[in-house]
């Protein structure tokens, strides 16, 4: 998600997509889970038939809109199994949700039973939450690659993803058509710069071939991806930052080879990308996640039938074809006095019907394996019939478990203003990514 | 002579008993304020002057390190790129807008002047106009490719100006903001301040001769320094915890390209909020209200300097 720029991916990208998220997560694990959490709580079964709780109560959800409505369809058939229990869902803001949360983590009271955060910010809550490793393992298989294991850290399973992130690269096929871009010819970044050049000549620069921002880390973290980094900024087991390592040297070098190149629009700011990607200016949408066709459809429907969606291109040749942002999870804090009953609330919201009126009501790619397997033999119109879904079920696929470290948006701030430096040439690039390693290790106190 | 002093012996403990409250009552009345600051303001006060003594990140228990987070503080470059976008944004901002302020005062103050309502509630409409409407006016007008002020400047030729991306241009168009903003809240405290003046001053003046200038400098400028003071030092505190203006702008508490809107509020608000660093963003806290209590203490002196 990070690849636009950085206002957009800060700004409306990320409105848009957790709009587009809208219901749910919580499908799946569905019993006993809890019997280990809470206090004289019931063992449920698996699939979801788990005893009522002997008490009633109010079962709180916190989220924010775009990642409720799941939980919202599913309250009827919730309450067939509970019906002493009230279900009360809080559509808050993004940042309020997460605050919020916080606040009442260290408070010691007021948070929700079920809440949403964005899988980025895990790390920061998971000595207050609740390890569902017991409860949703069973699951594991429901959900597609590599969705489950966002919601892990250190071994142990906190939260279930509402929707699945595989990046890929958006473009208009009209315009690359026009400047006699072939999508088989783009087969790394480097081939993307170069063919910059085609469309400033045949435009005499009227168009871009597509929009950075310098101080985003978007396309560094699909770089990452690329390169074997599925912790993006740090290695696996969260213990060493990985920002300035050679491999990651190479792929900044490709960066700033797009940057450089011929056809770029440089920075844009706010709504500029929406209107500039509206009125035909910018040809290509790298930083293409699979919540971003939201934005096409409700802000650009006139275009239908121009867009494609390919692969995002490689670092070197015949490399990983890969990139992966980052899907909201629902959590439940251990707060909750009524942890499985909340267990069953999420299952049913995020597997089965519950996934399936998520989607319905924001069409945002499902983490729902059976639905996904549904979806992808239907081509999309407004992709001129492409099979999208089939696409990022291949991408999601071959992206290796993702995992967000602590500290994540820290080190996120700091490469973005080191990558801009450098980006912007003021920083050669091995000494400005490891400027950034030094500034994220001494901040984060990791090697 | 005893039935004399009887009655007064028979009051006496009233008297002790008025004489007591007396002395008390001016404590009771003001108690309130005080039981309130003391719950919500003091103790937090000092709350966060123990928290900066800890490691305290998220939901993991916290770690008492000393004076680390201040040692970490003084040598991360984003303190001191945000002291000086702060500094640079005080400057640029707050003299300008006391010089505006008084202007618009002292015309609105004008015996004469009709629509001085009129003039005085458009000139106060910033003020209260939500945050994200301004943000939203300010990204229109200050758009690269469509914004209203690339479009003029097109007309004399000059090139489209990344206002918000290039990191002069962003502390300008931040100032820019601001200008329109509090001019008209500092105009009414500049307001408040002229019609306390007693008339009488300038019809003496009149009487002797002074013109309307003269009766400016020599008459209204030295009456008005205490609130020229006052308004200069609440700027000064407004400006170093000054959040929602660079935050709406730039798209978050980061600042922005090359951190050039990074001010000493988002950067506390960053570390606390975002990053959820506790005990760093307390030792932010203070770090700044040390350079405000510094600065506020120099335009004192300076003031009382200039009033002697």
């Amino acid at each position: 998600m990070k690849q636009m720029t950085d206002r957009v991916d800060a700004g409306l990208n990320r409105l848009s997509r957790r709009q587009f998220l809208q219901a749910a997560l919580v499908t799946s694990v569905s019993a006993g889970l809890l019997a280990a959490c809470s206090t004289g709580a019931a063992p449920a079964t698996s699939g979801g038939a788990a005893a009522p709780a002997a008490q009633g109560g109010t079962i709180t959800v916190w989220g924010w809109a775009g990642t409720i409505e799941g939980v919202q369809s599913q309250i009827a058939a919730f309450n067939k199994t509970y019906p002493d229990f009230k279900v009360d869902v809080k559509a808050l803001g993004y940042e309020d949700v997460h605050t919020n949360l916080l606040n009442s983590i260290v408070a010691g009271s007021g948070a929700p039973d079920i809440c949403a955060i964005d899988v980025l910010r895990l790390t920061q809550y998971i000595d207050g939450l609740v390890d569902l490793s017991d409860l949703a393992k069973q699951y594991k298989d429901q959900f597609v690659p590599p969705t489950f294991d966002l919601g892990s850290y250190k071994g142990k399973f906190y939260g279930l993803a509402t929707d699945s992130e595989p990046m890929g690269v958006f473009y208009r096929k009209d315009l690359w058509d026009q400047y006699g871009i072939k999508e088989e010819d783009i087969n790394t970044w480097s081939d993307l710069a170069t063919a910059g050049a085609k469309v400033n000549e045949a435009s005499q620069g009227a168009v871009a071939l597509y929009h950075m921002n310098s101080n985003t880390t978007g396309l560094f973290e699909v770089l990452a991806v690329e390169q074997g980094f599925s912790g993006y900024f740090f290695n696996t087991d969260d213990t060493k930052v990985i920002v300035d390592d050679p491999k990651m040297i190479e792929a900044v070098t490709a960066l700033k080879q797009l940057w450089d190149g011929k056809s770029v629009q440089r920075d844009p700011q706010g709504d500029e990308v929406t209107t500039l990607l509206k009125n035909g200016k910018i040809a290509t949408q790298l930083i293409g996640p699979a919540w971003y066709p939201m934005t096409f459809t409700g802000q650009m429907p006139e275009l239908a039938g121009k867009w494609r969606l390919m692969r995002a291109p490689a670092v070197t040749k015949g490399g990983p074809r890969i990139g992966y942002q980052y899907p909201t999870i629902f959590v439940i804090p251990q707060q909750s006095p009524a942890k499985e009953t909340a267990w069953e609330l999420a299952r049913l919201s995020l597997l089965g019907d519950g996934a399936r009126a998520l989607y319905e009501k924001t069409k945002v790619l499902p983490a729902y394996k059976p639905l996904l397997d549904e979806l992808k033999t239907k081509p999309d119109p407004y992709f001129g019939n492409q099979n999208i879904y089939e696409l990022w079920q291949a991408i999601g696929n071959d992206t290796p478990p993702i995992f967000f470290g602590v500290g994540f948006t820290e080190a996120q701030a700091i490469l973005g203003n080191h990558l801009q430096a450098i980006l912007r040439g003021e920083t050669p690039i091995d000494a400005g990514l490891q400027a950034a390693g030094a500034e994220i290790r001494s901040k984060l106190k990791k090697g | 002579m005893a039935t004399s002093v009887q009655p007064a012996q028979a009051w006496q403990p009233l008297v002790r008993r008025r004489h007591w409250w007396s002395t008390l009552a001016p404590y009771v009345f003001i108690a309130p304020f005080y039981l309130i600051f003391l719950a919500f303001g003091l103790l937090p006060i000092l709350f966060s002057l123990i928290v900066s003594l800890y490691d305290w990140r998220g939901t993991a228990p916290s770690t008492f390190v000393g004076l680390q987070n201040y040692q970490i503080l003084f040598q991360d470059p984003a303190l001191y790129k945000a002291l000086w976008n702060t500094v640079y944004v005080w400057i640029g901002s707050v003299p300008p807008i006391i010089l505006m302020a008084l202007t618009f005062a002292v015309l609105l103050n004008a015996q004469r002047q009709r629509l001085r309502s009129l003039l005085r509630t458009i000139y106060f409409l910033p003020v209260v106009t939500s945050l994200v409407i301004t943000g939203l006016i300010f990204g229109h007008l200050f758009s690269r490719s469509y914004g209203l002020v690339n479009g003029l400047l097109a007309h004399v030729g000059v090139a489209p100006i990344n206002w918000l991306a290039e990191p002069a241009w962003m502390k300008l168009v931040l100032i820019v903001a601001l200008l329109w903003r509090w001019t008209g809240n500092d105009m009414v405290i500049m307001l408040a301040g002229l019609q306390s003046i007693p008339p009488d001053i300038y019809e003496a003046a009149q009487v002797d001769g002074a013109t309307a200038v003269q009766a400016f400098w020599r008459i209204t400028l030295p009456l008005m320094r205490p609130v020229i003071l006052f308004d200069a030092i609440i700027s000064t505190i407004g400006t170093f915890n000054l959040f929602a203006e660079p935050f709406v702008l730039f798209g978050g508490p980061g600042g922005g390209m090359a951190q050039a809107g990074l001010l000493t509020g988002t950067l506390l608000y960053q570390n606390s909020f975002v990053y959820f660093k506790f005990g760093y963003g307390a030792a932010i806290a203070w770090v700044v209200a040390a350079i405000i209590i510094t600065l506020s203490m120099i335009q004192l002196r300076l003031g009382n300097r200039e009033a002697d």
